[in-house]
């Protein structure tokens, strides 16, 4: 974990890696969650939420 | 600690930098596309938003043309079609065919959280139901209003399946505090519920908006429409080219301000707009009317690059709303084509396609036909055929049937007499068999003429 369970933008990039690692799971259904929780949070920070490491790139 | 900020509140300067950051990522992933590759030519490392310039624009023919060589989804699908978890078909029926746009679970869902911008300008808050009348099927606009409100509030009911008094009921069986329709299923709804006696205002009063997209409308109309619902208007854009998605809408002022037309925000931290002249494609300085030209910066497995909409609207540019959005924005109700493309019942429809089918048949002399609101509020083709002498009305039968199947529109289609319609036998003169009535129609739509003063109880007795 990051150390900043209050942080909500550092959250939101744990969610986006756990998504990432259940998407290597041995079980189809839980590859299933994976590729749902990589990809819900990957679209919030595209679509909605601010991803500020594209601001300062 | 870090809060959260949302895209629609960055500054001009900010959205300059995501839409250089998202550019060069978008062509960076790409480069090694051959169907991209080849539109890409050399460009920098790094991308600024005005490097878009630099690529040539793409049209539907385009895409058409991909997908007939490489089908079902073209070269253009930018990832493994193992990765498409859903595809939308476009309506249109240009002739050159319907495009299919894949999307990945990450497009599926940026859709709903994209569209859901709207519903939230609109006033939906946390956990509020809303509704949607607009069906669902492999076409964009039933998802995007499902997963749009969904990424907010509620869908609690579906009713786009339904007649226009089984919808009253079921809106008032379970209350919405917003509900999505094109002008012409608000204006329907509306003369329903005055046939049935019902006070919209009164039966619905925790109905706080009314969204509206497709069609274009007077400002006479939408003014009328919020005084019998009692519920502000707004408006948005969406097309499947825009990611399937919502991807403009008004911000909390609404559709008509002091009763003129008000602003659509563009949503530029997810697409590159660009509004040009149709013929020169230079870019249009506010004011003015263009073609809107689509790129989107996110969207996985179908990207479009510099889409030619043929779409008609109004730019007025960026910092031009007093809400403090920077994003640029165009004039709501106003929309318009640059070709002759109608939407009728929801689905686009080109005059050449239904001529073609209705004069397949030999006995077809002559046609004129006209989409208007009919006198129970709901959208319509009145298909007037002139026959030869003869011929059985069994033929108008087949005929509806047959265009019911091809277009997904049922037609009301009459007899007339050839000398009743126009004569297009010039050759300078270009036919214009089908005429758009509704603008007009909707003109002439008055609060005396939709509304009554009838109770909620009196709605869900009429609607059994």
């Amino acid at each position: 974990m990051t150390g900043h369970p209050h942080d909500e933008a550092m959250l939101l990039r744990e969610l986006l890696r756990i998504g990432e690692i259940l998407q290597d799971s041995s079980i189809d259904q839980v590859r299933m969650l994976g590729v749902r929780v990589h990809a819900l949070t990957r679209s919030l920070l595209d679509s909605t939420v601010v991803d500020e490491e594209l601001l300062e790139q | 600690m870090t809060r959260l900020r949302t895209y629609d509140r960055l500054t001009a300067d900010e959205l300059d930098r995501v839409q250089g950051a998202k550019l060069t990522r978008l062509v960076d992933r790409l480069r090694t596309e051959p169907w991209y590759a080849e539109r890409l030519g050399h460009l920098p490392q790094r991308l600024t938003r005005e490097d878009i310039r630099r690529l040539p624009t793409t049209s539907k023919s385009d895409y058409i043309t991909d997908q007939e060589e490489h089908p079902p989804f073209g070269r253009r699908l930018a990832v493994p079609e193992s990765r498409v978890a859903m595809s939308h078909v476009t309506g249109g029926t240009s002739g050159l065919g319907r495009e299919t746009h894949g999307l990945t679970w990450r497009d599926v869902e940026a859709c709903g959280h994209l569209s859901g911008f709207a519903y939230q300008w609109a006033g939906l808050g946390y956990s509020e139901p809303a509704v949607f009348n607009i069906g669902m099927s492999n076409a964009t606009g039933g998802n995007a209003m499902l997963r749009g409100i969904q990424s907010i509030g509620h869908v609690q009911t579906l009713i786009a399946h339904l007649g226009f008094k089984d919808r009253l009921r079921h809106l008032l069986t379970f209350p919405p505090v917003g509900m999505f329709g094109t002008p012409s299923a608000i204006n329907g709804l509306a003369t329903a519920a005055h046939e049935l006696g019902i006070d919209l205002k009164e039966s619905l009063p925790r109905l706080r908006f009314l969204l509206t997209a497709a069609e274009p409308y007077p400002v006479e109309w939408a003014m009328t429409m919020e005084e019998v619902w009692g519920a502000r208007l707004h408006e948005d854009y969406g097309a499947t080219q825009s990611a399937s998605s919502i991807s403009a809408s008004t911000c909390e002022r609404g559709a008509v301000v002091d009763g003129a037309r008000g602003f659509m925000h563009l949503y530029e931290w997810s697409f590159l707009f660009e509004v040009l002249d149709p013929d020169s494609e230079e870019e249009t300085p506010p004011g003015e009317f263009g073609e809107l030209v689509i790129t989107t910066l996110d969207k996985e497995a179908s990207p479009v690059l510099r889409y030619r909409t043929r779409d008609r609207v109004r730019f007025l540019g960026r910092d031009a709303c007093p809400c403090g959005r920077s994003a640029a924005v165009i004039e709501c109700g106003s929309i318009t084509r640059y070709d002759d493309m109608l939407k009728i019942k929801g689905q686009n429809v080109f005059p050449a396609q239904m001529e073609a089918l209705l004069f397949s048949r030999p006995e077809v002399r002559e046609l004129r036909g006209r989409i208007r609101i009919d006198e129970r509020g709901r959208d319509d083709l009145l298909l007037e055929v002139a026959l030869s002498p003869g011929t059985p009305e069994d033929l108008l039968t087949e005929l509806a049937l047959a265009f019911r199947n091809e277009f997904n529109i049922r037609p009301t289609i009459r007899a007339v007499d050839l000398t009743d319609l126009p004569v297009w036998s010039s050759p300078e003169a270009k036919a214009r068999r089908f005429i758009d009535e509704r603008f007009d129609q909707l003109a002439q739509v008055t609060p005396g003429s939709v509304s009554t003063s009838a109770t909620r109880d009196d709605v869900r007795e009429a609607g059994r």
